[in-house]
């Protein structure tokens, strides 16, 4: 039949129009009502969507479904069966094949006009450009490590200006969701403005990490029993062989192992599915949460993009599993955060040279712990470089810094670069005059 | 309750299930599967729901909706042009969600939404109606009473613009709130009141605290009672006199004019309030059929304007026989305190 579907008549995007066209009560700062905001919105807005798995799907949907229509995702990830309980735009003939190109597919055919482009691949492999091009990035998560590189991303984008506050024209906005079981998260990134989710980090619990000791000699728990035969036992007697999750005999190997110490010691509760559990980590996850965390998210970068309603400030947490209880909370920037802020600073006396300089950063409780081999540079001059320049650069460790930079500022930006950071961290140094 | 066993469930549902037999367990799982679930009325709201509940592994979902297919294609996820062609809404919808998750059973029955309260074969051996469209309120209350009388519990919402509501009825329910024991003397037993009960006019005046959409709803269901027919925008006069004398001592009256003349011009479905609203329902759907877990009791109010869902119990009780009022456990003194009072979360 013949598809009659108004595409971007005002009838079709009424719901967006009453939102985006009409001044209220409610409205964010400086907002101007009219329908630039759409055609913005439709035309010169370029979204991008960081996975395509629970959260994706549903953001994705949510996205096109709100008038977005340039829209670009990226996953590496392919279709499992396990996904298939949430992730709803795949159906079991898709398992295996790529996430973010199946569920482009699905949203192109659905909502007429939607542009999603797929990219199937790592976030690490895209160049700085690519993300550069976005209005607002949305992430759609599971792991920290991932959050900590999107945020290093787009805070290396921000610049400052003398005074160390942040050009906002540069501010490369991120929504950020999470979710396990009936939790959840929605938070706002304004790099400069907000905390970035460096300066957060101490909101989460440390990792799951057993003691060997307790593994190799006193388990009490299933999941000792379970780690036991994963981490140790396989070392000790399949130590030429790499572990593989998704292999089945691998985890049936690792099951009857643990099955057989639980015995051992009397430890009731390792099953296959505990063992799947523990060894693959697995999130617990259902729909409607992620439905809920998608939603709020999708929400928050329309309201950054066309200020119809004031955006959230800035880390909403959610629980779904008695009733419904939700708290916002404003959480403050780090000052000192070496990813968004205008530089960590490093004092030093007048006379320290280059090389006292990097022992310094070397030494710095928060520095220290995120470099290993650092090059140094100063506006666009290249001050010690590390790889094919380390020979031609290698004497200006012996020199006096001060030699090496401009004028007498108070505090001199210098930009640290390292193969251990995912984007450049920002150090300000204070010379100080030994009399002082 | 004794820890989940996959090997009880079948190896499909166990492998396709597995994510979220890690949230609730077999128990609540095998429960979803033997409940029988109705959707009046498909719109925007209801593609969220069910995509919910139907991933969660309801086994029977039933959509009753005939309106042309045509109508919603490429604005509501679950319709594509491709797929709509000559069917109903119901039709196109049940086809994309049966798709969705083999291992249920999604149908689609016949009739128009607005018969349903009239239909004795949709309502037959259903557990829960959830009625979602823009139904005029005399009718929902007439469909709450007819899902009683077939024996089911009754749910009603609706997403309009920048916000929207959600009401449950779950008659007489008990559950075993989570992180208790588990033992007899730990439930906790809601007496719920039908929509009719809870859209009569007040008999006292409203606390302070209640949202404005509950005034629209009551001057709304007051004046279709009056006129005899559903209402529409040219009626919004007579509406706003009505809430002047209902609500005119309220701090919340400007909010509800703006509310009422929205509601009554009939503002269309957000997708993503929708899905905030979706999510909440298929929760609630989850612990009504499991008897896991506190259900809504008994209305939520949403607007994405200041990202606020608001609980309110009502009519607000405040004596025995009144609705809400929890029985048995030593819950009950501070569940019956917590039903009193609106609460609020935000949703930004």
């Amino acid at each position: 039949m013949e598809d009659t579907t108004p595409t971007n008549s005002s009838e079709r995007w009424i719901d967006i129009d009453k939102l985006l066209t009409r001044n209220g009560n409610l409205v964010g700062p400086g907002f101007e009502p009219g329908p630039e905001l759409r055609d913005f919105l439709q035309q010169d807005c370029k979204v991008l969507c960081i996975g395509a798995g629970g959260l994706g799907c549903e953001i994705l949907k949510d996205l096109a479904l709100s008038g977005f229509v340039n829209i670009d995702v990226i996953d590496m990830d392919t279709i499992d069966v396990s996904n298939l309980n949430r992730q709803f735009l795949f159906r079991l003939q898709d398992v295996g094949k790529p996430k973010a190109v199946v569920a482009a597919e699905r949203i192109n055919a659905r909502v007429p006009g939607a542009n999603v482009t797929a990219h199937f691949g790592r976030i690490e492999d895209m160049p700085l450009q690519f993300y550069q091009e976005f209005t607002v990035i949305v992430l759609g998560l599971d792991s920290l490590e991932a959050r900590r590189y999107m945020n290093s991303i787009a805070c290396s984008l921000l610049e400052f200006d003398e005074e160390g506050n942040p050009d906002m024209s540069t501010i490369k906005p991120l929504v950020d969701g999470g979710t396990e079981g009936f939790k959840g998260h929605a938070r706002v990134i304004l790099p400069g403005v907000t905390p970035c989710f460096e300066c957060t980090l101490w909101l989460f619990p440390p990792q799951t990490k057993f003691p060997l000791c307790t593994l190799a000699e006193t388990p009490r728990t299933p999941a000792h029993c379970i780690e036991y035969a994963h981490l140790i036992l396989w070392s000790q007697q399949r130590s030429h062989e790499e572990f593989d999750t998704d292999d089945e005999e691998h985890m049936q190997w690792v099951y009857s192992n643990a099955l057989a110490r639980a015995k051992q010691y009397g430890i009731e509760g390792v099953t296959f599915q505990l063992t799947q559990g523990v060894v693959k980590n697995i999130i617990p996850a259902i729909a409607s949460t992620n439905a809920i965390v998608s939603a709020a998210c999708v929400l928050e970068a329309l309201k950054l993009i066309t200020m119809c309603s004031t955006g959230l400030n800035n880390y909403m947490m959610y629980t779904g599993s008695q009733g419904i209880y939700t708290h916002t909370v404003a959480y403050e920037r780090d000052p000192q955060c070496p990813v968004c802020s205008a530089g960590v600073e490093v004092v030093a006396p007048a006379d320290t040279t280059l090389q006292q300089v990097i022992d310094l950063m070397l030494a710095h409780p928060q520095l220290g712990k995120m470099l290993a081999h650092p090059s140094v540079s100063y506006g666009s001059k290249q001050l010690y470089a590390r790889g094919i320049y380390e020979e031609d650069s290698r004497p200006n460790l012996a020199k006096p810094v001060r030699e090496l930079l401009e004028g007498d500022e108070p505090a001199a930006l210098l930009t640290v670069n390292d193969k251990k950071l995912s984007a450049s961290l920002r150090v300000r140094l204070r010379l100080k005059e030994p009399q002082q | 309750m004794s820890p989940a066993r996959a090997d009880e469930l079948k190896d499909e549902e166990a492998a396709v299930y597995d994510r979220q037999l890690r949230v609730w367990g077999v128990e609540v799982q095998r429960k979803l599967t033997a409940a029988r679930v109705l959707l009046v009325g498909f719109g925007k709201l209801a593609a969220e729901a069910t995509k919910n509940i139907t991933l969660a592994g309801v086994g029977h979902v039933t959509l009753l909706d005939d309106t042309p297919a045509a109508q919603l294609a490429g604005h509501n996820f679950l319709v594509t042009p491709a797929a709509a062609g000559e069917h109903t809404a119901a039709q196109a919808a049940a086809a994309t969600l049966q798709a969705m998750n083999p291992l249920v059973k999604v149908s689609a029955a016949a009739g128009p939404a607005a018969a349903a309260a009239a239909s004795a074969d949709a309502l037959a051996g259903q557990d829960l109606v959830i009625a979602t469209g823009a139904m005029p309120l005399g009718q929902l209350q007439q469909l709450n009473a007819a899902a009683r009388r077939a024996g089911a519990s009754f749910m009603a919402g609706g997403a309009s613009g920048p916000g929207g509501w959600f009401f449950v009825d779950l008659r007489q329910h008990s559950y075993v709130p989570k992180g208790s024991a588990g033992a007899d003397s730990d439930k906790v037993t809601l007496q719920y009141s039908a929509l009719a009960e809870v859209l009569a006019p007040p008999a006292a005046p409203l606390p302070a605290t209640t949202h404005a959409m509950y005034y629209v709803l009551l001057v709304c269901a007051a004046l279709e009672q009056q006129l005899q027919r559903p209402l529409t925008a040219a009626d919004l006069p007579a509406a706003q006199q009505q809430l002047q004398q209902l609500a005119a001592a309220s701090p919340q009256l400007a909010a509800a004019q703006q509310q009422l003349a929205a509601h009554l011009a009939g503002a269309a479905e957000f997708a993503p309030v929708a899905a905030v609203l979706g999510g909440i329902i298929a929760n609630n759907v989850v612990a009504a059929v499991s008897g896991s877990g506190a259900p809504l009791n008994n209305m939520l109010f949403y607007s994405l304007l200041d990202g606020r869902a608001i609980v309110e119990t009502q009519p607000a009780g405040d004596g025995a026989g009144q609705p809400g009022k929890a029985a048995g456990g030593a819950a009950a003194g501070s569940q019956q305190q917590q039903q009193q009072q609106a609460h609020e979360v935000v949703i930004d």
